[in-house]
């Protein structure tokens, strides 16, 4: 069997949809309603409405102190408040949290480390779309749950060629399965029909020159994850720093003083990614 | 001193910096430095949403966290395959100075 072959059977049994995990039908709809110009807040309230858990989440936001509005007890108001990205990249986000929490607590903080890097870098950097570039930064190695989740024989195999040849967990996949979480990761977001600036970052996050319109946001996920990396925050399953591709840096121009204020700012801040991911587990 | 999750704060423990309610930085401080952690005042931290505190010495392990020198030898290791590109270089020598600052004992007011 030539590895093409190899990664053909595979990625029919990855994206074997029955046992893959599914997106809520309240993301769906409320992608579909959102491109839609001539809908309301309102019939996006209502959809909302219908998951307790995520109407919860909303309103708990929308009260927090840093949004620093007063008592807002209706989801349509939140939603007016938090904006219809925000809500979108939360119903998201809980739900990645309960996928992946199940497998492992340590790439779970990983990658909300890296989802609030990303936030911090594109913010500093002024980009547009900043809550896009961190919700794609949460879910970049979500392909490594599926790997778990279906080549649990592998699973050995990748490791122990981790360990022995001392490579990068991309690396060992690519030799043991012929492809890598990223670009699982990348066939998953196709599967869930997210749009192509979330697919793209989380597909071509350890390889930029491959993303073709979204570099600039591939690039953050992959500078943010070197440094999650860098700071030893969470477990992603790799313990090396892997380099900062040139094309990364010269697309993002980040000059040394932006550089110091990042790390400064994302190292504050991980302590409170570690009482929230406390209070998740709680 | 340590910057730790209030989770994690247990009674006898001494604050190293004075608390600030969130939205008044720099304003009057509601505990001052060197007071005595109780459960009590915990509490009332966690009632005004207060997150994190300094307390003195190094009271906590964290994950993974160490003391300064074992920290800076962790670091090292972590940017073994990288450490020559300059650039790289560059953010490891950010992340050491950072540890140095934020480790070592005469941070903060």
């Amino acid at each position: 069997m030539t590895v093409e072959d190899k990664r053909r059977e595979l990625k029919k049994i990855i994206m074997d949809t029955k046992t893959l995990p599914t997106l809520p039908g309240v993301i769906h709809r409320l992608n579909e309603i959102s491109e839609n110009e001539r809908s309301t807040m309102q019939e996006m309230a209502k959809i909302v409405s219908s998951d307790q858990v995520l109407s919860a989440r909303i309103l708990r936001l929308a009260n927090s102190p840093s949004y620093g509005f007063n008592r807002v007890s209706t989801i349509s108001n939140a939603m007016i408040l938090l904006g219809v990205n925000v809500v979108k990249s939360l119903a998201l986000s809980s739900t990645i949290f309960e996928i992946m929490e199940k497998e492992s607590v340590g790439l779970w903080e990983h990658s909300l480390g890296v989802g609030m890097a990303a936030n911090l870098i594109a913010r500093k950097l002024s980009l547009p779309e900043c809550e896009e570039i961190s919700t794609a930064a949460l879910l970049h190695d979500i392909g490594k749950v599926i790997i778990r989740m279906k080549c649990e024989e592998e699973l050995i195999q990748i490791r122990n060629h981790q360990l022995e040849e001392k490579t990068f967990s991309w690396e060992a996949e690519r030799e043991i399965l012929a492809t890598d979480h990223a670009e699982v990761g990348g066939w998953l977001a196709k599967c869930w029909f997210l749009p192509d600036k979330l697919s793209e970052p989380i597909a071509f996050h350890h390889d930029v020159t491959q993303s073709v319109n979204h570099r600039v946001k591939a690039s953050v996920v992959h500078v943010a994850d070197a440094l999650i990396k860098a700071s030893g925050f969470g477990d992603s399953g790799d313990n090396l720093v892997p380099r900062i591709q040139r094309e990364a840096w010269d697309i993002l121009r980040i000059s040394d003083q932006q550089l110091s204020e990042i790390i400064e700012e994302m190292e504050d801040k991980l302590i409170e990614v570690k009482n929230f991911s406390l209070e998740l587990q709680a | 001193m340590q910057k730790i999750p209030l989770q994690l704060v247990a009674e006898g423990m001494v604050l190293g910096r004075d608390v600030f309610r969130k939205d008044s930085v720099g304003g009057i401080p509601i505990c001052g430095k060197d007071t005595v952690l109780t459960a009590e005042l915990v509490k009332r931290l966690n009632y005004m949403d207060i997150k994190s505190i300094y307390v003195k010495g190094h009271p906590v392990m964290l994950d993974g966290e160490r003391s300064l020198d074992q920290a800076l030898e962790e670091l090292d290791r972590r940017f073994e395959k990288v450490i020559s590109d300059p650039q790289m270089a560059r953010i490891r020598d950010i992340y050491a100075d950072y540890l140095q600052r934020v480790m070592g004992d005469d941070s903060g007011r």
